[in-house]
């Protein structure tokens, strides 16, 4: 807070440098901190102040101490042949990054496709991109269950016969042994929020330019792709994967309908418990841990930034 | 200054068409950027459309089973005989009764939660954006992501622990210390529209300074420095030009902060499950203990929720064509 | 690629060395044949399949199909006799060595030791998918997932759930060796389903919170109560809360032909701020959200354990003026992965030896479909039939199918009406 007091007085050469200026700037600038100031105590209460409600829930005891019993659930060890939190965590850690992939390689080269080369149909993509918005989840889960029995050989065929190739297809991006389908929906659901993100991004530097001046100097496509577009977009493809990673991490509805029983949010919310403090506690833990999770990647995105820059 | 860095994108890019302006490609340009867009297309098609169009089709169709069943003597079956048929019963019913005041109330409680949320929103990420300290940043970025995708009986749980009327810790506190009923003196009530409101806020406002903060970050502190310079105040500074320049972003958000309630459910399931939202209804009856066999009834509430965005995304789709040209 | 001998590994870690890029591009060069063959061949084979109502001629070919195979099909057999007898089903299950079960909350009628006995006892891995999903959720599952060996074997789903899933084919006849025991009104004379076990819609209450706790559905209307009385979900969309309304239509001169005064009261209830629509989960009942909670019974009396250890006494009475039970059913998927496995898990919840099904539900406060027949054969398990509530029940009610449909079709309209 100190330092944006500082840039208030620097900002005061210019104005003074005017002359005639009129002290309004310099007055809506300080207010521009103070409110800066107010605006992040406020919204800190409210995000905060719900989480420290629920925190003190799950730690109280029924003596009137403080217990962490409840968090000592979520780690306690399953059953044998259970699925472990290491296992549901490495099992969502695999997804989201499968998810995140799919969906850059997706949408980035397709947003610069429509900025540089096609903005007519930046109205068309853009409202697809927010129809995934417009259902709830389980009405695409629905949809994808009606796809299956379509495709279904009739239910008085025995199993393995009667199977066209679209069915045999579907079944493979089913299968237990990988997470494709959910990633693959995944990318769905987080389009929406990716195509916001990177779009701003893209819209806030001058592509035609930095691509127009990288070609000119001789630079092939895939290397104005990675070496000029996306440090350039860092910001918006970074929010956009934590997007997808917190997504991913967060995601229950479609997961558990479509009988995933591994990822990291179906296994916190099917720990066998009647407790309303485990209860309590799972989401205060998820919430906090995939925080947590993202403040490291975040971390070390930085140090790529540096590194990038130095 | 503005104009260039954005504004004028369409008319920039129609010329950068027409002149083939890049230095790639040029006779071949229409067909590779068909081709650039197929992936997205056909992504879109398999993984969306394809499951989507199967439940707007159902929404059409009406299954008649026979009075009397006849089982299979051998198989214990019932051996089926239903027909369905095409009807726009579904729909007719679907903008009927309680499943017109669901739609009523989701548009509401969506249209009010998004400007709120989107006003906060960019105030917060302006505040976050023009902050000096990283790790500020940081921190809100990455909570941010998190919360924005909260929700279901967590989120609920957390307002029921502070402001629920029999256990809540700060109805509690002002209760106990000031005699202040946060349900009878300030009116807020947690299972009301007030309520929802606020609890919905709660991943609305991280929705909103994620998808703002790269757009925000795009206003050169140069072009601040101009303004002033050239004697425009701080008002006039975002009414010409910070304002123009993010006006598409911000209302593209809005409109993603209002789909993004309009679809929610489980939030407001676990505060007030009696709470006449359409996805209520439609969870009730795709995904339900209560009601089978309203299936098609389900499909014809998500065609009601289309046909409500659609119409919203054209308007965006026309006020963005207007500013673009304003700003051109 | 049905998993005849290899038991599906869905327990233990083995998925995670899959390599996603094969994954992957398997799936884009799927997605490119799917898109050849939807665009290209629109007749497929399958819509003239699952289209046409070939469903009695199918049937007819699968009867075909099994006579010729030596082997008991467990997949046809509709009891255990029938398929070779109880060693053989026995033996055929471990073979199979996994059941999918669906929806079936561990903390709900003493499931989860329902299903480490049964682990236990033969040896089978239970893969216990949902476990929080409802009964619409597993008739999507039984649709979507055929030819998976994630596929449910076997539901757990609400009576009307039953009727309807029957109605459209999705259940394989099967009749358990204590067939008799299941009273006639409770069964699908085919075998498609039977009830397994139920209770009574209950008042719930917290005696820190609450200072007298009220014994009927009438008591819940005093000014007493403001903001404590709360149902377990939305009456059109969670079972309990549907039961509970009808209860108080019981209590306020309503019938199995009128469910109306149960929205009437639930109307005064919100007009006089006594009605709170939280929706009731353990933490809201842990933290005191949610003092006075209509239920099932099994279920209030379930929780009170958990919260008896963080100081809380919950108490649970079955209302007089409002007696309605409700059960839940069994089913076996026509599309289970292991079908050997289904019907020895149906065997085993329909015993009524000491580790039985029957009893495990009975020590989860739960009223099994057996309990008369193991009351005369003293079989029921009697410190665990002391702990479920009493009630005095001369004449059940037993509305019709009709009926049912009636009362939810006038519930959906009102309620969100009459309560907000």
């Amino acid at each position: 807070m100190s330092a944006a007091g500082f840039e208030a007085v620097t900002d005061l050469a210019p104005a003074a440098a005017v002359g005639e200026q009129p002290p309004g700037p310099r007055r809506h600038r300080k207010s521009g901190a103070l409110s800066r100031r107010v605006i992040l105590t406020i919204c800190a209460i409210y995000f905060i102040g719900p989480l420290l409600a629920a925190i003190s829930f799950t730690v109280q005891d029924s003596h009137g101490g403080i217990s962490f019993s409840a968090y000592g659930q979520i780690f306690a060890t399953p059953g044998t042949g259970q699925v472990t939190l290491a296992q549901a965590l490495i099992y969502s850690l695999e997804l989201s990054v499968i998810t995140i992939v799919i969906t850059l390689g997706l949408m980035l080269p397709t947003q610069l496709l429509l900025r540089l080369r096609l903005p007519r149909w930046r109205g068309l993509v853009e409202v697809i991109t927010l129809l995934p918005l417009v259902f709830p989840p389980v009405v695409l889960v629905v949809g994808v269950a009606d796809v299956y029995t379509w495709a279904a050989p009739p239910s008085s065929a025995k199993a393995g016969q009667g199977e066209n190739a679209i069915f045999q297809i579907l079944r493979f991006v089913r299968e237990d042994s990988h997470p494709l389908l959910l990633a693959l929906l995944y990318v769905i659901l987080a389009m929406p929020f990716v195509y916001r993100s990177l779009d701003a991004g893209i819209r806030s530097i001058d592509t035609q330019t930095l691509v127009e001046a990288s070609r000119n100097l001789g630079a092939s496509w895939p290397t104005v792709l990675v070496r000029v577009l996306v440090p350039c977009l860092r910001t918006a493809i970074v929010n956009a994967a934590f997007l997808c990673f917190a997504l991913v991490m967060g995601e229950f509805t479609i997961s558990s309908i479509l009988l995933y029983t591994k990822p990291f949010p179906v296994w916190l919310a099917d720990l066998p418990t009647d407790s309303g403090q485990v209860q309590a506690a799972v989401s205060v833990f998820s919430l906090l841990f995939v925080e947590l999770l993202l403040l490291l990647l975040g971390a070390l995105n930085w140090r790529g930034a540096a590194k990038q820059k130095g | 200054m503005a104009s260039t860095l954005s504004g004028e994108r369409s008319a920039a890019d129609e010329q950068a068409d027409a002149s083939g302006a890049g230095s790639a490609v040029r006779p071949r340009r229409i067909t590779f950027g068909w081709l650039g867009l197929a992936p997205f297309f056909g992504y879109v098609l398999l993984i969306f459309l394809v499951p989507i169009g199967f439940i707007l089709y159902d929404a059409f169709r009406k299954t008649v089973t026979s009075a009397a069943p006849v089982r299979d003597p051998v198989t214990q079956q019932f051996v089926r005989t239903t027909s369905s048929s095409f009807t726009g019963s579904n729909l007719s019913q679907s903008l009927q009764g309680v499943y017109r005041t669901s739609l009523i109330t989701s548009v509401k409680l969506s249209a009010i939660v998004a400007v709120i949320g989107a006003v906060i929103g960019v105030l917060l990420a302006s505040a976050v954006v023009n902050s000096t300290s990283r790790v500020l940043r940081q921190i809100v970025t990455s909570a941010a992501a998190v919360t924005a995708n909260f929700g279901g009986i967590p989120l609920a749980f957390l307002f029921i622990a502070t402001l629920d009327a029999n256990s809540g810790v700060l109805t509690t506190f002002l209760q106990n210390h000031f005699h202040f009923s946060i349900q009878d003196d300030a009116h807020l009530h947690l299972d009301q529209l007030s309520g929802l409101s606020l609890v919905y806020l709660y991943f609305l406002i991280p929705l909103m300074v994620l998808v703002m903060t790269p757009a925000l970050e795009g206003l050169k502190p140069q072009w601040g420095e101009a303004a002033e310079n050239l004697g425009a105040s701080r008002w006039n500074y975002w009414r010409l030009v910070a304002g123009p320049v993010l006006l598409p972003n911000f209302l593209g958000s809005l409109l993603l902060l209002f789909c993004s309630s309009f679809s929610a459910f489980a939030t407001a399931y676990a505060v007030n499950s009696s709470f006449p939202l359409v996805t209520i209804r439609i969870k009730a009856v795709l995904s339900g203990n209560v009601l089978p066999g309203q299936e098609n009834l389900g499909a014809a509430l998500a065609l009601d929720m289309i046909i409500i965005v659609l119409p919203l995304t054209i308007i965006y789709q026309l006020l963005q064509r207007r500013t673009s040209k304003w700003l051109a | 690629m049905r998993s005849g001998g290899r038991p599906a590994h869905n327990g233990d870690g083995a998925f995670m060395r899959h390599k996603w890029w094969e994954a992957a591009g398997v799936a884009v060069a799927a997605s490119l044949v799917l898109a050849a063959c939807s665009s290209s061949s629109k007749p497929t084979p399958t819509s003239t399949g699952a289209g046409g109502g070939g469903s009695s001629t199918g049937a007819g070919s699968t009867g075909a199909g099994s006579s010729s195979t030596g082997h008991a099909d467990w997949a046809t057999a509709q009891s255990a006799s029938a398929g070779g007898g109880m060693s053989a089903l026995v033996a055929a299950a471990k073979k199979e060595g996994t059941i999918n079960v669906i929806a079936l909350p561990p903390t709900w009628a003493n499931y989860a030791s329902i299903i480490s006995t049964f682990q236990k006892k033969y040896g089978i891995h239970v893969n216990s998918e949902n476990p929080t999903g409802a009964s619409g959720d597993e008739i999507n599952a039984i649709k979507s997932t055929k030819g998976q060996a994630s596929a449910p074997d076997v539901v757990d789903v609400g009576n009307s759930y039953a009727l309807s899933g029957a109605q459209e084919g999705l259940y394989a006849p099967y009749k358990v060796s204590t067939w008799d025991a299941i009273p006639a009104a409770q069964k699908d004379s085919g075998g498609l389903w039977y009830s397994d076990y139920g209770g009574y819609i209950s008042i719930g209450c917290n005696t820190k919170k609450i200072a007298k706790c009220p014994k009927t559905i009438k008591e819940l209307d005093n000014k007493a109560y403001k903001g404590d009385v709360a149902l377990n979900g939305d009456p059109t969309l969670a079972n309990a809360a549907f039961e509970a309304v009808w209860a108080a239509a019981l209590a306020n001169g309503g019938s199995a032909s009128n469910i109306q005064p149960g929205i009437d009261f639930f109307h005064k209830l919100s007009q006089e701020g006594i009605f709170n629509k939280t929706k009731v989960f353990p933490a809201t009942v842990a933290s005191g959200a949610t003092p006075i909670v209509l239920d099932w019974d099994y279920l209030n009396v379930g929780i009170a354990p958990t919260l008896k250890k963080q100081g809380i006494t919950w108490t649970t009475v079955d209302p007089a003026d409002g007696l309605v039970s409700g059960y839940y059913a069994q089913a076996i998927s026509i599309n289970a992965a292991h079908p050997a496995a289904a019907r020895l898990w149906e065997e085993y919840l329909y015993s009524q030896g000491p580790t039985g099904g029957q009893n495990g539900w009975l020590t989860g406060y739960a009223r099994p479909i057996e309990l008369t027949a193991m009351q005369s054969a003293g079989s029921a398990n009697k410190p665990a039939l002391a702990k479920v509530p009493p009630v005095n029940d001369p004449h059940p009610f037993n509305p019709s199918q009709a009926q049912v449909t009636a009362a939810k079709n006038v519930v959906t309209q009102k309620w969100s009406a009459a309560v907000s």
